[in-house]
């Protein structure tokens, strides 16, 4: 078996003092898609911070190793040139700063950071362009600053171009389906079933099946209350799709009693 | 309270008295007049409510003797240009406040548009320049009584009715020694449109205490960028004063980079209905500068529309003041008047004291002040890393974006990008 691209082990994380994740394990091969569904504040959006990095979260116990290297040692600019990449639950508007002139420097920090040439205007110009097509992204929002104004679903659809411009190695989706329409979704889909590759990881958060029509998933896992759960394969989201999530806490209950805080 | 009665004379006497029997005689009274009033008024402390965050103390230690006239022989054409914008149009330069022909280029001018040394005018068309004296005793700012007691040059640009003049006119006050006192008279006559570009430079420790006014007549236009580019170890005070009539329209942009403790006051004031006026300003501070924008927009008559939109970046152990005033008057009805002030701290020691404040008498206006002072958004720096950019060019660029959008509405695009260079350039040395 390969070397795995992503090894979670034992995940424990506090914020502002109180523990979010308690002892999380996973394990993502190169291509592979994960998904991760579990009932609001499990600790999902957690987890996809603490891989891409972001120091509001303290990690008590665990380790995170991105191909054998050890994750967490490293800092966030870094995990992204090294293929690290999370599109947000959230994405953020940052006023002042343009779209395409923030990516190129993105994606040159991360060119330089592998030894390669800087992409020259031209090419970058191109590239954003070939890109732009794939996800249907309105070229006009590219030279706004980022997010400024963007409605929800051009949000999203600004998050995952960026995914298919930085060609991430690592890529993790938090809600990228939340807000867009039926038709943004099909075309966000597109865009990434077009990055998968022997080469590259996804791990894809979501609440709804819908997604994972579009999105094949090799795993689903449950997120409970900061833990895995359970973990399957795709069927696992049909019949959380119909059941929600309380059989899994009485599955819980019954197979490790205790361990559910009340 | 004052300044003690001493210290304010002792300051006063580095500078010899100004009369001179070539000059008319109203000026000789003027400036006596103004000269007294600010022994009157007394040098400003902390103790005066509209200087408590600025204390000039510093001011009172550096030896302020007139600058020797041979200081300005030293200067050459290859220091000042850089601070120029690349902009065609005349140049004027002044050497510690006095006109240095051999570095200023003022030719072809369009008909009716009149760029001078004041001294010029005062010789051969004195008249010109009484009303620039009327309010001589310049009570409630009194380094501007000091520069009309001791201006010795300055410039003076006239545009007679319907004159338009799109070029903009650059006047370059490089001080090297000593105190310094430019002025500059800008007269902008029915329907003329005028540009001009104000720059002070220097180096070394000196004071340059300016003043500048505007004079709008009727449907006038006259856009001003005031670039304050002081040495670090130098002082600055300048008073910015413009008087507009019905629906003139003035526009100013004030960059505040250079000295060591440095204040621009803003006095404007709407005297006819319908005129307007814009003030942005941006002030960048680092090391230990102290930077004060004090500004008082005046709206005497109905359907006004005044903007200050000012924003500070403090570095290090820098200190910004903002101090914004708008005054409606009773029966300046329908007046539209905002007033914003956004700070940026980047680091811990560094200080913003802002009051934006609003005095309506007047019940049909709109009227909106706030302030903020904070620090970069942490989530948007971890949004730029988590891209892959450094820790450092993430602040850069966000600094930048914060800086920028006070320039960045600029239409003249190598105004603009002038005005950027010496933003990033400032913004670049410390990140
Ligand atoms: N910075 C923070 N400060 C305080 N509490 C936090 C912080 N970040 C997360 N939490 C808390 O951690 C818990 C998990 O939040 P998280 O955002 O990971 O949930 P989630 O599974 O992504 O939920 P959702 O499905 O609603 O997006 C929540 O109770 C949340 O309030
Ligand atoms: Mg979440």
């Amino acid at each position: 078996m390969a070397a795995p691209l992503l090894e979670i082990k034992d995940l424990h994380v506090s914020v502002a003092g109180t523990e979010i994740l308690h002892g999380v394990n996973l394990t993502v091969i190169a291509g592979e898609v994960h998904a991760i569904m579990g009932p609001n504040g499990s600790g999902k959006s957690t987890l996809t911070k603490v891989l891409a990095g972001h120091e509001a979260y303290t990690i008590t116990k665990g380790s995170v190793k991105y191909q054998g290297k050890d994750l967490l040692a490293l800092e966030p600019e870094i995990r992204a040139r090294e293929g690290v990449f999370l599109a947000f639950q959230y994405p953020i508007e940052i006023p002042g700063v343009s779209n395409t002139y923030f990516l190129r420097a993105a994606l040159n920090a991360a060119r330089k950071h592998r030894g390669e040439k800087e992409l020259e205007a031209d090419a970058f110009l191109e590239l954003v362009k070939q890109r732009a097509k794939l996800v249907e992204i309105d070229a006009a929002l590219l030279n706004r600053p980022i997010n400024e104004g963007f409605s929800g679903g051009e949000k999203k659809r600004n998050e995952i171009f960026q995914l298919t411009m930085l060609e991430p190695t690592l890529a993790i989706l938090d809600e990228t389906d939340s807000g867009l329409d039926i038709d943004a979704l099909r075309v966000i889909a597109g865009g990434v079933n077009a990055m998968r590759s022997i080469k590259r990881g996804f791990i894809v958060v979501t609440h709804y099946q819908r997604l994972l029509d579009y999105i094949v998933p090799d795993f689903v896992h449950v997120l409970f209350d900061g833990r895995i759960a359970k973990s399957g394969k795709k069927d696992l989201a049909l019949e959380l799709e119909k059941k929600g999530y309380s059989w899994i806490e009485e599955e819980i209950a019954r197979t490790n009693p205790g361990s559910i805080k009340v | 309270m004052t300044a003690t009665a001493t210290d304010t004379e002792a300051f006063l006497e580095q500078f010899p008295a100004i009369a001179s029997g070539n000059a008319p005689l109203w000026l000789n009274k003027a400036r006596k007049a103004a000269r007294d009033s600010f022994a009157s008024q007394g040098l400003p402390t902390i103790h005066d409510e509209e200087w408590r965050h600025t204390n000039i103390a510093p001011l009172l230690k550096t030896s302020l003797a007139p600058a020797p006239i041979s200081a300005a022989a030293a200067i050459q054409d290859a220091r000042l240009a850089p601070l120029f914008a690349p902009v065609d149009g005349p140049r004027m330069v002044f050497i510690n406040g006095r006109y240095a022909p051999r570095l200023s280029k003022v030719t072809a001018l369009p008909a009716g548009v009149q760029v001078k040394a004041l001294s010029e005018i005062l010789l051969k068309h004195p008249g010109k320049l009484e009303h620039s004296f009327t309010d001589v005793l310049c009570l409630g700012h009194p380094f501007a009584a000091l520069n009309a007691a001791q201006f010795e040059d300055g410039a003076y640009i006239e545009l007679d009715a319907k004159a338009v003049f799109e070029q903009p006119i650059q006047i370059l006050h490089y001080a090297t020694v000593g105190a310094s006192f430019p002025r500059t008279v800008i007269v902008a006559g029915e329907s003329a449109r005028a540009r001009v570009i104000e720059i002070f430079a220097g180096e070394g420790a000196y004071f340059c205490n300016a003043s500048t006014e505007i004079g709008a007549d009727k449907n006038a236009s006259v856009e001003l960028s005031r670039i304050q580019r002081e040495s670090e170890t130098a002082f600055h005070t300048g008073l910015l004063q413009t008087r507009q009539a019905r629906d003139s329209r003035v526009a100013v942009q004030s960059l505040a980079l250079g000295g060591a403790i440095a204040r621009v006051e803003f006095d404007s004031r709407l005297n006819g209905p319908g005129a307007e006026i814009n003030l942005a300003g941006l002030y960048l501070g680092h090391g230990k500068q102290h930077l004060d924008q004090h500004i008082v927009v005046d709206h005497a008559q109905p359907r006004g529309t005044s903007r200050q939109f000012f924003r500070g970046v403090m570095d290090e152990k820098s200190r910004g003041v903002f101090s914004g005033k708008v005054i409606v008057r009773p029966g300046a009805q329908k007046t539209d008047a905002q007033q914003q002030n956004n700070n940026l701290l980047l680091s811990d020691d560094a200080v913003v004291d802002t009051k934006p404040q609003l005095e309506i008498y007047a019940d049909d206006v709109k009227c909106s002040h706030g302030a903020t002072s904070g620090k970069l958004d942490a989530e948007a720096l971890f949004f730029l890393r988590s891209r892959g950019l450094s820790a450092r060019d993430a602040r850069a660029l966000l600094t930048l974006a914060f800086a920028g959008e006070v320039v960045g509405s600029i239409k003249d695009e190598s105004l603009r990008g002038y005005l950027e260079s010496l933003v990033t350039n400032r913004l670049k040395t410390k990140n």
